[in-house]
């Protein structure tokens, strides 16, 4: 990490893979499934580069490294946790994005969330198109995309953000 | 793989960065150039009349090397905590705390107090803060360029350091001494001050975020690059 410090390519780049593979098993024995595992790995990595200054040479690199790692992992989990919260409020949602449109029957509605749901990125509107219409699992559509299934929610939840401001729900 | 792309990535953006000060080098520092920010503010103001006396007290003297250790101790544990992983338990904030709350006990408990109590002298609140803003906003800039994990804490502990070496101070000029007047206005209103500066703290110690941007998203970290992630391939675009 001294030498990271100093600009050295070559030892940074050994360290990271070093540190990947310890922060994977730190990861691996504390979430209870393992699709978080890569996102801590990369989070940690992330953090460890924004804030290699503040490595103390003289102190060891483990303590500094697992509570980096320790603290990208509690965030992950935190921010899951909110979005499973906000998932099921999404989902009803969206189910009531067409009654709540304005129009008194279906097809303007219909349109209504055809239109929101054009607006939103192509990889949010094929993920909720997925989810809602085909009413494909996360996993089936993690299989299908190559996405991890957190990336599949994280999307999917920012998709019905979105959806929410769109429609001008309260709250947005 | 992915993660491999990202390592080369990081790799490839490396600069050379000056390391930090050690947490004792760093907390010393501030600690001296607060002390002399406070001392020439409460010369400023001018002190007690009856000070020289004052300092014959052994009460006095108790509650002033109690401002003195909760200064210090908070001080040191600010910077510890800005540092990841070098805290190794959590005595010294917690010290820290109960020696201001020691402090309270103390002036509460004072038998010597004079009475009546009365609910005058609200001016030391500006007094207090006035001292306390310098050592409070420096604390705050020297943590924000580290890497605090825990801000709440952190920003919680630094401004109970800025805000007891003030106190510390404000009773070298207030000569009020019932305990009314102490508790509400010199005690409360630094708890008042750490209770705010604790649950501000993720915004008052705010950094560069590192959260992985989505499609069609980009950001600049702090150290330079910009990332982007396009499904399942990440890659840092070099700062042009």
């Amino acid at each position: 990490m001294r030498r990271a410090q100093d600009g050295d390519r070559r030892a940074y780049e050994a360290l990271l893979t070093e540190v990947t593979g310890l922060v994977r098993a730190f990861a691996r024995a504390r979430l209870p499934h393992a699709d978080g595992v890569e996102d801590v790995a990369q989070e940690t990595l992330l953090a460890i580069h924004r804030d290699r200054h503040a490595w103390d040479a003289g102190r060891p690199f483990l303590p500094w490294m697992y509570a980096i790692a320790r603290n990208r992992l509690l965030d992950l989990v935190a921010k899951r946790r909110r979005q499973q919260l906000n998932e099921v409020g999404s989902d009803r949602l969206l189910e009531e994005v067409a009654s709540s449109a304005p129009g008194a029957d279906r097809e303007p509605a219909n349109r209504f969330l055809r239109r929101a749901l054009a607006m939103l990125s192509t990889r949010q509107r094929e993920i909720i198109q997925m989810l809602k219409f085909d009413e494909l699992s996360v996993a089936d559509i993690s299989l299908k995309t190559g996405m991890s299934r957190s990336s599949v929610k994280i999307t999917a939840h920012r998709g019905y953000k979105a959806l929410r401001k769109l429609v001008g729900e309260p709250g947005s | 793989m992915r993660t491999d792309d990202l390592i080369r990535s990081l790799a490839a953006d490396l600069r050379r960065v000056q390391p930090l000060r050690a947490v004792e080098q760093r907390t010393m520092l501030w600690a001296a150039f607060s002390l002399l920010s406070v001392l020439l503010g409460t010369l400023a103001r001018g002190t007690r009349p009856d000070l020289a006396s004052k300092l014959r007290d052994p009460v006095y003297l108790v509650e002033t090397a109690l401002l003195l250790a909760t200064f210090l101790l908070a001080g040191r544990s600010a910077f510890q905590l800005s540092v990841p992983g070098a805290e190794r338990s959590a005595r010294g904030r917690v010290l820290s705390i109960v020696g201001f709350l020691l402090w309270g006990a103390v002036v509460a408990s004072d038998a010597s107090a004079p009475s009546p109590p009365s609910l005058n002298g609200a001016s030391c609140i500006p007094t207090i803060l006035g001292l306390a803003l310098v050592p409070g906003l420096t604390v705050l800039l020297l943590l924000r360029k580290a890497a605090p994990l825990r801000p709440g804490w952190t920003a919680g502990v630094a401004l109970l350091s800025a805000a007891s070496l003030a106190v510390l101070a404000s009773v070298l000029v207030c000569a009020r001494e019932d305990r009314l007047h102490l508790l509400l206005w010199h005690f409360a209103p630094v708890v008042l001050v750490v209770v705010i500066g604790s649950g501000l703290g993720r915004r008052l110690l705010r950094r560069a975020p590192i959260a992985l941007p989505w499609p069609g998203e980009s950001r600049r970290t702090k150290a330079g690059p910009s990332l982007e992630r396009d499904g399942s391939s990440l890659w840092i675009a070099r700062r042009r």
